[in-house]
Parts: structure tokens; sequence; C-alpha cells
């Protein structure tokens, strides 16, 4: 089997009444067979004739979703789902991907059409996009729609996953059908799913995990999945635990911060209700994995039959189609503490006693799956470096992803990186920094210049331009956004330089005053993200390249060693001091 | 049969049951969510508060119509309203 199309064609032919998917809303549940979605899916390629080589993806998470995004796949049309604008946000976000991507039509319900209809003026572009609505009623039958094999192979496009919700730089993923079979064959190896496994996912369709981990990987092996929209977990997380006990769910996971949610938000009684014993793998991933959230998890739930062996730790990025590695099912969750000052400054990974200050514990991220390959490779010299040796994760393997659309030399930097030494073979830069220990790998920090916060990819770019357009007094290109860790959890710290002008002293505590209040104000507005911190800092203290750019990760390193010259600092739950 | 419901108090509540250690300004109906200082996380979990307590389920897309504490109002006296005529 080739493409996705024909895996589904084949279920639909083979099974054609088995559940390919079960949607939760409250209690209802909403179920397509295999060969409904089929039939949806001829319904929807047939909408898309003659609307374009593209399609955007609006809907929210659904069954909908699922059919239209196979619409596409049926139509030879190339999916595109988007994060879907929230809280009467801007439509912004979708208005640089159709400037980017030039597509000319977007499927999408009722309903979210009516929502966002008032906003479609204040972005020229989006004229050119004709709205399609995929959820009308309708009483069309197989002899209606007859299927019509789309001309594609293996190395066609199927989607584009774009990484963030950035308006400054959008960059969408580009994934053949050879890319995502061999991912999904690979997360297969790596989970041991098999057609007796039950899957429970409220991850976010538009979002890689949720989309291939939730969607297509079920579908590929063809078990039972019960889906349910984020916002239903995000506003009781025990609804997740609570199907999960229901269904007797063996595959289920989120990021990190979905397990400490959890843990803080259900008690004790709560949790005595539920039976997780069923719960065989518990994959954790997206974002940082953290031992001690685990452990609070496992002691929180262990009540419930929770098993400490299913925590499954991985590590993924959309470049890489998801999975990059993982552990071993069914084993112990691998923690190592090291010593932290070694792998930031000296760049070793050294074995440290727990109790050390400068100890930290990190969790092993398992291994390649077979026909992949990590190496750590120092970023500047490009050179292998060996067992122990922190440097970026460089990565390579079927499902390594085509490149970015419409950004051929950032492509070719990377996805085709080449080790000293080694011309041949191609390899993805994660960006990410990390070391192995034998095969397993630890991943370690991040050189570029992305925060990852709840799962969420977000570019400090985006969030520098709202700084800038949060007071007419502050310039562009005087700030740096970037992310600490703060008891174990991701969060954006932003620093602001000020005219000299608002830092007289008799102006600076009225001025700074209110660019905090509004540089909060913005952020929260345009990236739906709290702040952690915000430095005021004199003039021309951030530290820039000879180019003139900012430097964020030098910056970062001098806000935490306090070396800047602080003018005021603004500090989440901290009296605002000057 | 009586339907009122005091949202900016149910609010107030739900917002420091969910935020425990911070401090909001006072809240209004007309008090825009975005200015408040909560997150879209927190605001799921006032939202799966409000649906606790008054037995009503928010659709996603309604959830999208939501800037201020008022439309939440209007949204849960829709879903009431639904609920009550079925």
């Amino acid at each position: 089997m080739e493409t996705l199309v024909d895996i589904l064609r084949t279920r639909a032919l083979t099974d054609p009444d088995g559940i390919a998917y079960i949607f939760l809303k409250g209690s209802e549940e909403c179920k397509i067979t295999y060969a409904q979605l089929d039939l949806e899916a001829r319904r929807v390629a047939k909408l898309l004739e003659g609307q374009g080589s593209s399609a955007l993806i609006c809907h929210l998470p659904g069954l909908e979703y699922i059919y239209s995004f196979f619409g596409c796949l049926y139509a030879g049309v190339i999916a595109i789902p988007i994060y879907p604008p929230r809280f009467n946000q801007k439509l912004d976000r979708l208005s640089a991907i159709v400037s980017e991507i030039d597509v000319k039509c977007a499927l999408i319900s009722q309903s979210v059409l009516e929502n966002v209809k008032p906003l479609l003026s204040e972005q020229p572009n989006l004229s050119q996009v004709k709205f399609i609505k995929t959820d009308l009623p309708h009483s069309l039958t197989a002899n209606d729609l007859p299927f019509l094999q789309p001309e594609i192979t293996g190395q066609s496009l199927a989607f584009l996953q774009f990484t963030s919700g950035s308006t400054s730089q959008p960059k969408g993923v580009m994934l053949t059908h050879a890319n995502l079979i061999n991912n999904l064959q690979a997360i297969h190896e790596k989970f041991e799913s098999s057609k007796d496994s039950v899957g429970v996912i409220w991850l976010p369709p538009y979002h890689d995990m949720g989309l291939i981990g939730g969607i297509l990987q079920p579908l590929y092996i063809g078990f039972p999945i019960f889906l349910m929209s984020p916002y239903s977990f995000l506003q009781r997380p025990m609804r997740w635990l609570q199907a999960v006990s229901q269904y007797k769910a063996t595959i289920s996971g989120a990021p990190n911060f979905a397990f400490d949610l959890c843990t803080k938000r259900i008690t004790d009684e709560q949790a005595a209700t539920l039976d997780l014993s069923s719960w065989k793998l518990a994959f954790c991933g997206a974002e940082t994995v953290h031992a001690h959230v685990l452990e609070n998890f496992y002691q929180k739930f262990k009540v419930a039959g929770f098993k400490k062996e299913a925590f499954y730790p991985c590590y993924g990025l959309a470049e890489a189609t998801l999975i990059v590695s993982g552990g071993v099912k069914d084993k112990a969750v691998i923690v190592e503490s090291f010593d932290a000052t070694a792998i930031e400054s000296q760049g070793r990974a050294v074995k440290s006693s727990v109790d050390l200050k400068s100890s930290r514990s990190y969790v092993g991220c398992g291994t390649a799956p077979k026909k992949y390959s990590i190496k750590i490779v120092d970023p500047i010299t490009l050179k292998s470096l060996p067992d122990g040796a922190v440097g970026e994760i460089w990565f390579t393997g079927p499902s390594v992803a085509q490149g970015y659309w419409g950004r051929s030399e950032e492509s070719e930097r990377t996805f085709k990186a080449k080790i000293a030494g080694d011309s041949e073979t191609n390899y993805l830069r994660t960006g990410d920094l990390g070391f192995l220990q034998g095969d397993e790998l630890f991943v370690a920090g991040r050189i570029k210049d992305l925060l990852i916060i709840r799962g969420r990819n977000l570019y400090p770019q985006d969030i520098e331009k709202s700084v800038g357009e949060s007071h007419p007094g502050l310039v562009s290109g005087t700030s740096a956004a970037f992310s600490i860790e703060f008891q174990g959890e991701e969060k954006l710290v932003v620093v602001q330089e000020l005219d000299r002008r608002d830092a007289k002293p008799e102006l600076l505590q009225e001025k700074s005053t209110e660019f905090i209040e509004l540089i909060r104000k913005k952020i929260f507005e345009d990236h739906d993200l709290p702040v952690h911190a915000i430095a005021l800092v004199k003039s021309h203290s951030i530290p820039i390249t000879s180019s003139g750019k900012v430097q964020r990760q030098a910056t970062r390193r001098l806000f935490l060693d306090n070396a800047l010259p602080e003018l005021r600092r603004f500090q989440e739950g901290v009296q605002v001091s000057s | 049969m009586n339907t009122q419901i005091d949202t900016v108090k149910l609010f107030t509540d739900y917002i420091y049951k969910v935020e425990k250690s911070k401090q909001f300004p006072t809240i209004t109906r007309d008090a825009k969510i975005s200015s408040l200082g909560i997150d879209s996380l927190g605001m799921m979990e006032i939202i799966g508060c409000f649906e606790d307590d008054l037995g009503i389920v928010i659709p996603d897309d309604k959830l999208a119509t939501i800037q201020t504490v008022g439309d939440i109002e209007k949204v849960i006296m829709g879903q009431m309203a639904s609920k009550l005529s079925n």
C-alpha cells in the first residue's frame, strides 16, 4: 500500500461496517464506519473538483474534520490543517498561511463559517478563498458517488503541517504519503500496537501528534479510537481519564503538561473512581518530559490501577513527520541524573548523584526506530560527536519531510544537512540539543529560537512583533522573547530595552508600569499566553549579532545570570518593583 | 421557572478557584476576557466549572464567540433554554 487513500479504500472494502472513529461529544458517541468515511471522503473530493491543488481545513475537531481531510486525499489535493480561530481572534494567522501557499479554497462547517464571516473583510487576501461547507445534510449514496482514483503515488504530497500558528513565518512542512506511511510503520513498531489496541485521544487534529498519532495511526493498524475535543479535556481533565477508564483504552497520550494538569486538577476521590489498569502505553511527547511530572501522576493514579511501566516518553517533530525516538513498551522509564552545569557549559553529560545541587533528572526518550538513525552533531563544526557529548540532534530515515513549502534555502539547510566526512547521507537538523547514552536519546535543550509552551510551538519573532506593537514608544527590534524553565514548566520571558527618555528616574516608575501592562495585554490578546517575566533594560543592552539581529539565547543567559542592566522587572506572582 | 444566573459572581468564584495564587481586576459583565490575565487553558477550566454546576454542555463552536463575561452569559442562557425545551 503506497498511499493513505489505498489504506482507507482497503479498510472500506474489506471491513465496511468496522467502526473507524468514535467522537465523544458530552455523553454522546458519534460513530463513523470505514464505508461511511469512504463515502464522505468521495463526496468531499467531488466538492473539491476544480478548486485548485490545495485546500485549508478549518473544521473544529470532529468527524467532519476527519472526512474532510480524507476528502482532500481522495481528490489528490494537498490538505492544509490549520489552527481554528479562537475567542474571536483575528484571522491574521489564516491570512498569513493564505499568502504563503496561495490556496484557493477552505473546507469549513456551517457554524464555524458563521463565526468567522464578520472577520473575513479585515483580511483582504481572504477574499480569494472559497469557503466550502462540508457538513450540510445530504442523501447521497455510494451509487451517486463512484470512487475516482486520484493520480497520486507515494511521492505525492499528502498534507502540509504547519508547525505553529506563526504569522511572521508560517512554515508548512511538506509530507508525502510515503513519509507518512513510513512514520506510521515506525510508530507501530515502537508502540507495538495491534488490531486489539483501543485508543483515546483528545489531541487537536491540526497538530501532528493528534492527526498522525490520533487519526492516521488507528486507521493504519485498524484499531478503534475514541476521540474528543481538546476543549473537552481542558475544561475537565478528568474527562480524558474517564474515557480511558470507560472504554478500557490501551493506548493514549499527550504532552507533559496534560499529565501535570490531571495530577493537579483531579482529586484523590475522583482518581479512586477510575480504572486505568487497561492502559498499556501512556505516550508523552511534543515537549520536554519531566520525571517528577510522571512520578506525581503515578502516585495519584496508582489507586486506579495505573501502571508505572505504561509511561512511554518519546521525541519527535513535524519535520520528521512525527516520531524520532521512543522507548521499549512495558519497560520502566529511564531517568538519569546528570550535572546540569556540565551539560550547559561544557557540553558533556556527566552522571551525578541526585543530592548534588547542580544535578538534574533527565528522562530518556528511547531509541530510533529501525531504518532510522540519530546522530549527535556539533552544530558549528558539523562533526559527529561521541557518546555523552551534548550537541544538536540529527535524524535520518524515510520519514524526514520534503522541506518547508516555498522555502528552498531554509529547507536545504534544515533537511539536507551533511555530517563532516559523510557527503552521502542527508540529515534533518532538529534544532534541539541532546546526547546519547548508548542508543538512548536524552533531550537537553534547544538551539533554535523556538518556545514550546504546553505543547504549543511559538516563534519569538511573533511575540517580539506584538511587544513592538503594544505601545508606540517601543521600537521594534529592541526586545527579545525566549523561554526559561520555572517549576518544571517552560515559561515566556520578554526583555525590552527602554529609550533613555523613558528611563529617566522621575519618569521610570510611571512609564515602566504602563509598558509592562501593555506588553502583557498585547501578548495575551495575540498569543493567548501569560508572560512569566518582563525585564525592562537600558537601551543597547540586548546582545545583537554583527548584522544587527537580536541574540535571544545570549540574552536568555544574561537574564538567568542576572547580568542585564535591568531598570525594572515584572515577574508573575511577584509584586512589581523597580 | 427561574433561570437567573449571576454569571459575574460565578465567574469570579471560578477564576480564583482555577488560579489560586493570582490577583484579578474586579470582574464585570463587559470585562474582556483577554484583558483579565487568564489564558485559554484557565478559561477552558472556567467553562468546565459552568458546565458542571449548571448541568449544560457548551459546544466547541460557541466557544469561539466568547469575548466578554457577558458573552458567556449569553451562551449559557442559550444552552439552558435549549435544555429546558428538550
